[in-house]
């Protein structure tokens, strides 16, 4: 390959001797010292030839004139050629090419010449043919040369002073763009057009940047002066807050145009970032000093133990509340919402709008868009700015946690001083707002996982909507337990008897309905979760929690069962329930008696195993709970409910047996009666056994009312004490005459008569064992037994009726023969 | 005259000339072209003059090209010019509309000078590179290019894009109208009407 020297470009391609001029090509030498020649237009311009590179030498043209080739000589490839030329003008020509004026001149000279040339054919003509006809002619010669001289003279001054003329006119239209920089810089910073302005910089730089004329200097400096206040500007403008991404980066690229010192996109950034957390903690504190005044003002004024608010709101789950806020107004919204949810939206607001553009800032900056080609991207930056990231959103989740969840906060970190500034509030106050405050982070949240943020960065919010989630969850279903306790403040006694399986108030139902609620908003707003979230579900602990959490709230109903029966001396708020259901229906209603109440919420016991835990076992395996957890938390409930069914019986039974077992001895030995002092034949059953068989149709009754299913073993067991108590006092009797024996007989058979459909072997045996302890009958007194029982039988025949299982026994005679 | 002295065997010369407004890239097109640099700094251009040998569709070729300057101080100077073109690359800068504005003074300074509808040209929309600072829209310089019935490219002087292709287009554009001069001349012109049908 050839390493003769090439020439195929010229810059410019004209020009007077001393024009610069750009030479490119091939093959130009590798060194200033490889050139060994350089002709142009056949003149060598070596002296002042400068060698850029390979391709491009710089040189002044020589005194060559006309069109003519370019020829490098190196040291390589000797003598070159060239496929361009430059042309060579005349020097003194060079201002006057386009002048009309040279041209007169030239043509005024050439007549000159022309008249010369004609004067000096005359003179020789003289000398050949005698001077008389030239000397005329020669005066008219001189006359036209002097009247040319003249005007040769006029030409040249005018030509000179149109010299000088467009000299300066030259001059200023090549330098005006630089007499008019330092105005129209000024102008154009104020119309805020900085590109123009740094292009014009730019092209003032490197046409004047090393001029040596002072007046150029003079106006250069101060285009470099304004050049420095826009600089000044766009520094201040780039750490002004807010402002769009794009108005940054513009203005960084403007800064680095304009060669400013310094890092202004790393600037930038630690402004933002400044600017971010500035953002949060003023919305934080301003928050904060409303919330305080609040408390300060509330706590004035509810110098009354219990705030109204709370009771009153004990009335209604988290859950109704919750879809009362959803259904509010925006104005409703603002001035119900908590003040921290309030602020955990504003945050919210804040990180999504400024976050992800300095994010994009920072991103821009390492991948190195924002700097100028030249400089490099400091890598070194990146643990600063992901630190700064970091805060950011260590910041973010602090004050959140501080706010809703200080229990969070390392107790022993350096965040908890910091964060926990927030006063105590009861929980019911915030726990509807939890579901709002989860929907605000994760939108958040949606936010930032669009922005490709490094997985520790993503993490800080991660774990914040997960703890946030988690505490949602146990709010709402405390909440849920707190509300289920207190329902026994809704009791209104109204019994409904589906079937004989028993009866049920509405109470059941309610919290039925209240549990399925809290599961079904947790199991929206909480468990599923959203984008890039983990179900809860699958967090073995919080399966776990779940169950536990589900046992709690359903025993929670059991709860508000015992307060409304079994009364607790110490709580004084049982008080008040009989007031309350009295004033539901504006007008007095009468209430049950203790012993009815006791009934009632017993068989609400019983309907809560039998009908309500299964129905809300299925409901929440249908939407979604783990099947094991609720299966064994619906189980151990369950117990909890027969638990409290059999206090409830017990301590029913024991209301309702105390005063007949008490009335049994009374009214047995009413008047000074005397087992061993009867004189006449008994013609009658006495009073006693007829009382007690009321007293125990009483409670047959008042059973059946609520659940007939009840009876056969609770009159079962009644009969067994009743049966005891006879077997007592038969035995203690000292004495029997035969009219007492007989008469203890007849009492003891029609009390096995009435109750024989109750009678338990227990029970038989108390009452064989006061048979026993009776004298034996002569078949005389047998007799007479039988013909009281029969008319006992035929007297008492409604009242028997009851204990034969509602069925009047249409022939007595069989069994009072069994007996 | 110079017919005789030139070799027959020198390739076709094909003269390209850059037109366009000061700033729009036609030395940074013209160098990359030439040299593949590019050239970051603006310095004014009077006229320039470059010639290079290339092959085009299997032939060589040598184009020739005269950078010329955009600035209106120079624009007397034109005329001269743009006589000697056979093919225009007519420049603006995507990121400047008014550069693109300029581009209609051109064109017809060059049909003026040119007296010639179908000169091969070009309309280039320069600084491609920078598209978040485009001011002038595809479609804008397409509809144009349409109306002036001439091929309209997006270039980067920067990133090399298209470059060859603006010079290698317009090339072949001025070397298929010499062929089809040259078979005008022979042929009869039915033929040509053929051609030009074709
Ligand atoms: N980014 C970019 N800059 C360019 C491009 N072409 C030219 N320039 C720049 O624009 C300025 C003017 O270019 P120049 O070729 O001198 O323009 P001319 O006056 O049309 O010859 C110079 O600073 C170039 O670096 C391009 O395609 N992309
Ligand atoms: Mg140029």
């Amino acid at each position: 390959m050839s390493l003769a020297p090439v020439v195929t470009g010229i810059s410019p391609i004209e020009g007077v001797p001393g024009t610069k001029v750009t030479i490119r090509g091939e093959n130009l030498g590798f060194c200033q010292d490889d050139l060994m020649g350089l002709i142009i237009c056949g003149v060598d311009c070596l002296m002042s030839a400068e060698w850029k590179s390979n391709n491009k030498i710089v040189t002044r043209s020589g005194g060559g004139i006309g069109k003519g080739d370019i020829i490098v000589v190196t040291i390589q490839g000797g003598r070159g050629t060239s496929t361009v030329q430059f042309k060579g003008l005349q020097e003194a020509m060079g201002p006057l090419k386009e002048s009309a004026v040279w041209a007169n001149v030239g043509s005024v000279l050439e007549q000159v010449d022309t008249l010369y040339d004609l004067k000096c054919v005359f003179e020789s003509d003289i000398q050949e043919y005698g001077r008389q006809s030239t000397e005329v002619l020669q005066k008219a010669i001189y006359k036209c040369k002097e009247e040319a001289d003249k005007l040769f003279e006029d030409v040249l001054h005018r030509k000179d002073r149109a010299d000088g003329t467009r000299n300066a006119i030259n001059v200023l239209k090549r330098f005006r763009f630089l007499f008019y920089l330092p105005v129209n810089t000024e102008r154009n910073i104020q119309k805020g057009d900085y590109d123009v302005v740094i292009n014009d910089y730019a092209r003032a730089k490197s046409l004047f940047g090393d001029t040596q004329i002072q007046l150029f200097k003079k106006f250069y400096s101060e285009v470099e002066k304004k050049i420095e206040d826009l600089r000044n500007i766009l520094s201040e403008q780039l750490i002004k807050m807010p402002t769009t991404l794009e108005y940054q980066k513009k203005i960084i690229r403007n800064l680095y145009h304009l060669e400013t010192p310094g890092d202004p996109a790393w600037q930038c950034l630690g402004a933002q970032h400044a600017y971010i957390l500035h953002l949060l903690m003023e919305s934080r504190d301003s928050h904060l000093s409303r919330e305080l005044a609040d408390h300060d003002l509330g706590a004035n004024k509810g110098s009354t133990p219990g705030p109204p608010v709370s009771s009153s709101s004990r009335n209604t789950t988290p859950a109704a509340k919750y879809n009362k806020i959803m259904m509010s107004s925006v104005g409703e919204w603002q001035a119900s919402a908590p003040v921290r949810v309030l602020l955990i939206e504003d945050l919210g607001d804040i990180l999504s709008t400024n976050f992800p553009d300095m994010w994009k800032l920072s991103q821009a900056y390492f991948g190195g868009e924002l700097l100028p080609s030249s400089a490099h991207v400091d890598h070194f930056k990146h643990p600063e700015c992901k630190e700064m990231i970091l805060e950011l959103l260590g910041v973010f989740s602090g004050i959140i946690r501080g706010a809703i969840i200080p229990q969070t906060l390392n107790p022993h970190g350096a965040y908890i001083r910091k964060y926990h500034v927030w006063p105590e509030v009861p929980l019911d106050q915030i726990t509807p707002w939890l579901p709002q405050v989860l929907r605000h982070i994760r939108s958040c949240y949606n936010t930032l996982l669009m922005l490709d943020l490094p997985k520790d960065a993503v993490d800080v919010i991660k774990t914040l909507l997960f703890d946030l989630r988690v505490h949602c969850l146990t709010s709402l279903f405390q909440q849920t337990v707190d509300h289920l306790c207190s329902l026994h403040s809704r009791e209104d006694w109204r019994v409904e008897v589906d079937d004989e399986q028993g009866g049920y108030t509405h109470l059941p139902q309610i919290c039925e309905g209240d549990i399925i609620e809290c599961a079904q908003l947790v199991k929206e707003t909480v468990l599923e979760g959203g984008r890039r979230e983990p179900s809860l579900l699958d967090h073995p602990n919080i399966s776990k929690d779940i169950g536990t959490l589900i046992h709690n709230v359903i025993v929670a109903f059991a709860q508000a069962l015992r307060k409304l029966t079994l009364k607790d001396p110490d709580d004084p708020e049982v008080e008040d329930v009989p007031d309350r259901s009295n004033q539901e229906n504006g007008t007095t209603v009468a209430l049950p008696s203790v012993e009815v109440q006791f009934l009632i919420t017993l068989s609400n016991c019983a309907y809560m195993r039998r009908v309500i835990l299964p129905r809300l076992g299925e409901s929440l395996v249908r939407a979604g709970y783990p099947k094991a957890e609720v299966i064994e938390s619906i189980e151990k409930s369950s117990q909890t409910y027969n638990e409290l069914q059999e206090t409830l019986f017990d301590a029913y039974l024991e209301e309702r047996i105390d005063p007949i077992i008490g009335m049994i001895e009374r009214s047995m030995y009413l008047g000074q009666y005397d087992w061993g002092k009867v004189r006449h034949t008994p013609t009658e059953v006495r009073s006693y056994v007829k009382e007690i068989l009321l007293n125990v149709s009483q409670v047959h009754a008042e059973v059946v009312a609520v659940w007939p299913g009840l009876i056969p073993s609770l009159i079962e067991r009644m009969v067994e004490v009743i049966g005891e108590e006879m077997a007592r006092l038969i035995t203690c009797v000292s004495s029997f005459s035969q009219n007492g024996a007989l008469q203890a007989h007849i009492d003891l058979a029609a009390l096995n008569l009435a109750l024989n459909n109750y009678m338990s072997p227990t029970a038989q045996a108390s009452f064989q064992e006061a048979a026993e302890a009776l004298p034996k009958l002569t078949s005389e007194a047998k007799r007479s037994k039988e013909n009281v029982l029969r008319s006992f039988h035929n007297k008492m025949k409604f009242l028997l009726a009851c204990f034969l299982d509602l069925n009047p026994v249409p022939n007595g005679e069989q069994m009072i023969a069994s007996i | 005259m110079s017919v005789g002295k030139k070799t027959p065997i020198q390739p076709a010369l094909h003269k390209v000339i850059m037109v366009g407004s000061g700033g729009v890239g036609k030395s940074a097109l013209t160098l990359q072209f030439m040299y593949d640099e590019f050239v970051e700094d603006y310095e004014p251009t009077k006229a320039d003059s470059y010639r290079k040998k290339v092959v085009l569709d299997g032939e060589e070729v040598q184009i020739d090209i005269l950078d010329t300057a955009g600035q209106e101080d120079y624009a007397a100077i034109r005329d001269n010019y743009f006589r000697s073109g056979e093919g225009f690359l007519c420049v603006f800068s995507i990121t400047d509309d008014e550069s693109f504005q300029a581009t209609q003074e051109f064109r017809e300074q060059i049909l003026r000078v040119k007296n010639d509808d179908h000169i091969p040209f070009l309309l280039v929309g320069n600084k491609a590179d920078l598209a978040d600072k485009r001011r002038v829209t595809f479609e804008d310089a397409k509809q144009r290019s349409d109306q002036w019935n001439v091929p309209y490219v997006e270039t980067s002087a920067k990133t090399r894009a298209n470059v060859d292709k603006a010079f290698f287009d317009l090339a072949r554009k001025i070397s298929s109208r010499k062929y089809r001069s040259e078979a005008q001349e022979e042929s009869s012109p039915k033929k040509s009407s053929c051609c030009i049908i074709l």
